[in-house]
């Protein structure tokens, strides 16, 4: 008898021991526009959570709402809204899937400060990204060839910009290519010619912001869904958030963790 | 707390704008815009509040909790396409044939609780002809009867599918009916697309990791039930295994793998299968007078065909880098094996395989994206059942042949596509009348889908 609550008392040590670790685990998994809001806040969050252990990786919206799905993660990053088949997908797997908004994604369009336009429809904003116009004089400027300025396909807001701007068609491909939203930002600033796109946060004096289909990019404009560049971010969960994973989430949505968003070069809902 | 009442009521709202129209729908912003412009909400709070609103309604619509919507609407989803073709056959032995043809899909699912749901599917197409839902524009045969010879007749619409799917957890799908084909492969040569097997599917999928994932395609395919009491007259069927594995290396570059092993019950020594090609030199050995409870004229099957078919395709998104990443944003290398191992004749073949490159978008779903699909097949004799291989590639599917195939596909605008399919195909064995007796094979489709 003796022997078997020992076993019961060594199993039961085994189980809450690997339950307190798992629940100190946090994997939070998806887009690579997330990304650097998720990493930053998670490195905050540690600091003053020290049993908190949280992993951060990419791989894209779907990778994160699978991996949720799958139950290889505690929170799925996305850059866009569920898909109706994710949903059905939860669905069949008795998984209730929670979003929760925790930024807004804004992108400006970007010239040189010397050239003379100051706005741009969608169509013309399409057509010089995906090669179709070439010179400034085609959408009302100064003739001069265009110098069309992108970020890498690895970037979110690469891949933002193809879905608002260009209907998912891809960039011309004599774009120039940058790592960064800084890069983008230099080459216009230094290249009379050149277009390029960066997130609201990056929008400095030495570069000229137009209007995209009659409407100024601001963050007001963003958080009012009038600016056709802007779109939610999500972290989803499966049901609603519990212990650490609620209060990381909390703490992403804390004027505190909506401070990483705004430095992150996002648009902070607060 | 002030939030969560503010948050309910524009749930309200917005679920009958959904339900009333986009005009409510626009109600609910306006009613955000004013709560906003009072300085009840701030412009982040209102956004956080109607997204999240929005997804909570389409997660209800989704899962069929919706109050205000009926629950069959929000269970229920209905897909179909229709596909305008041009199709011109030429070679040396036979005059040159053109058709104008038309194919036409309707189908429905609908989730009959949160493990099962149905799907049922309409098609044009003729009963004896499971390797094409096509009909002929201006042809009697595909009549209603069969029998109309003038222009305009009503043409034939017959179950596609009919299926019912039971998952039990989150791994494992159970289906039985009449199905898509659940076995995977990246290439037709093997299995025509438009072939619904008929029995049980067993469908198992495990995530290892994020990146890796095990699955394992299973289907007992009833071939033949011939419900005949004469003595010797046997139920066919095929019985398959698909273990495989779908690994992300890179997050650029997507490996599939499979080995599907099939394994057929009751097929030699029986009738061929009806709708299988009849071409001299180019079909699966028979002879005449199986005495299976057929006429003794009827070819029975020489061989049977359990086969062992490994199958890969890598994929490779921005293949040739940044730059010319935006023209060229997809590739992938495929190919499919195929080997009879239940028989050892020398001269009946017995491999068969295919191999290719697909260049340009993964997919095709909107205007300006295109796909180009070079691949060669070659299928030796009985290597396979030529009652179930591409009914396109020589003369309704011939084994005993190579083929040459080109796909070029441009997307018109958001679903619907222009795609130019071009075959060269040849007998392996030369026939003693006709040589290698090529034929060219040009189609021009038009997809419409939704």
């Amino acid at each position: 008898m003796k022997r078997i609550l020992g076993i019961l008392t060594v199993l039961a040590s085994v189980i809450g021991f690997a339950t307190v670790s798992y629940a100190a685990k946090i994997v939070v998994e998806g887009s690579t526009t997330v990304l650097p809001i998720a990493q930053k806040a998670a490195e905050v969050f540690m600091q003053t959570h020290t049993d908190a252990d949280i992993s951060v990786r990419g791989g894209g919206s779907g990778v994160g709402i699978s991996s949720l799905l799958d139950g290889t993660c505690s929170i799925g990053d996305s850059s866009r809204p569920i898909k109706d088949s994710e949903l059905d997908k939860a669905r069949t797997y008795g998984k209730d899937i929670k979003a929760h908004v925790i930024a807004m994604d804004g992108i400006a369009v970007i010239v040189n400060s010397a050239n003379s336009i100051s706005a741009l429809t969608k169509k013309q904003l399409k057509d010089i990204f995906t090669g179709k116009v070439s010179d400034w004089s085609e959408v009302g400027g100064t003739a001069g060839k265009i110098v069309a300025v992108s970020r890498d396909s690895s970037s979110g807001t690469f891949e933002a910009f193809g879905t608002l701007a260009l209907g998912g068609q891809k960039v011309r491909s004599d774009a120039v290519m940058q790592a960064s939203n800084q890069a983008v930002a230099s080459t216009v600033e230094r290249t009379p010619g050149a277009i390029g796109y960066v997130g609201l946060g990056f929008l400095s004096s030495s570069v000229k912001a137009l209007d995209f289909a009659g409407i100024t990019p601001s963050k007001e404009m963003v958080l009012s869904g009038k600016y056709a560049l802007g779109r939610p971010l999500f972290m989803y969960t499966n049901g609603e958030p519990q212990g650490l994973v609620k209060d990381f989430i909390d703490f992403v949505k804390s004027p505190e963790g909506q401070k990483i968003v705004d430095q992150e070069g996002f648009v902070a809902l607060k | 707390m002030f939030q969560k009442l503010v948050a309910m009521m524009i749930a309200v709202c917005v679920v009958v704008g959904f339900s009333a129209g986009v005009s409510s729908a626009g109600e609910t912003d306006l009613l955000v815009q004013k709560l906003v412009e009072k300085g009840v909400l701030s412009a982040g709070e209102a956004q956080e509040l109607l997204t999240q609103t929005k997804e909570e309604i389409k997660k209800q619509n989704s899962m069929g909790t919706n109050e205000l919507i009926p629950t069959w609407v929000q269970n229920t989803k209905i897909k179909g396409d229709v596909r305008v073709r041009f199709e011109d056959i030429k070679d040396k032995a036979a005059k040159d044939l053109t058709h104008e043809r038309l194919r036409v899909r309707l189908g429905l699912e609908s989730k009959i609780n949160d493990q099962m749901k149905i799907g049922i599917g309409m098609a044009t197409g003729k009963p004896s002809d499971p390797r094409s839902r096509n009909i002929s524009l201006g042809n009697s045969t595909d009549s209603y009867n069969g029998t109309d010879n003038y222009a305009a007749s009503a043409k034939n619409i017959q179950l596609d599918y009919a299926y019912a799917d039971y998952t039990p957890f989150q791994y494992a799908t159970i289906t039985a009916g009449k199905f898509q084909n659940p076995i995977w492969s990246p290439w037709d040569m093997i299995w025509k697309g438009d072939i619904t097997p008929e029995g049980a599917a067993l469908k198992l999928n495990y995530p290892v990791a994020s990146n890796l994932q095990l699955f394992m395609n299973n289907m007992a395919f009833i071939l033949r039930n011939p419900d005949s009491a004469i003595k010797g007259v046997q139920n066919e069927s095929l019985y398959a295994f698909q273990p495989g594995v779908s690994w992300d290396v890179t997050s650029n570059i997507n490996l599939k793998s499979a080995l599907t092993y099939y394994r057929f019950l009751n097929l030699k020594d029986q009738p061929r299968i009806a709708y299988s090609t009849a071409v001299a030199n180019a079909t699966n050995s028979t002879y005449s007078g199986c005495n299976q409870g057929a006429a003794a004229s009827t070819a029975c099957y020489t061989y049977n065909y359990d086969s062992l078919s490994p199958s890969a395709e890598i994929g490779f998104k921005n293949p040739f880098g940044e730059s010319i990443g935006s023209v060229i944003p997809y590739a992938s290398i495929f190919g499919d094996y195929i080997y009879n191992i239940s028989h050892s004749h020398p001269t009946d073949g017995r491999g068969g395989f295919d191999a290719g490159v697909k260049l340009g978008y993964q997919q095709v779903s909107d205007k300006a994206q295109w796909q180009l699909k070079l691949a060669t097949s070659k299928l030796g004799r009985d290597s396979w059942v030529d009652a179930f291989s591409d009914s396109d590639r020589y003369k309704k599917g011939s084994t005993n042949t190579q083929s040459y195939e080109s796909i070029l596909e441009y997307g018109l605008g958001k679903n619907t596509s222009l795609v130019v399919d071009y075959y060269y195909s040849f007998l392996l064995n030369k026939s003693a009348s006709a040589g290698r007796a090529p034929e060219n094979l040009l189609q021009i489709d038009w997809n419409l889908k939704f």
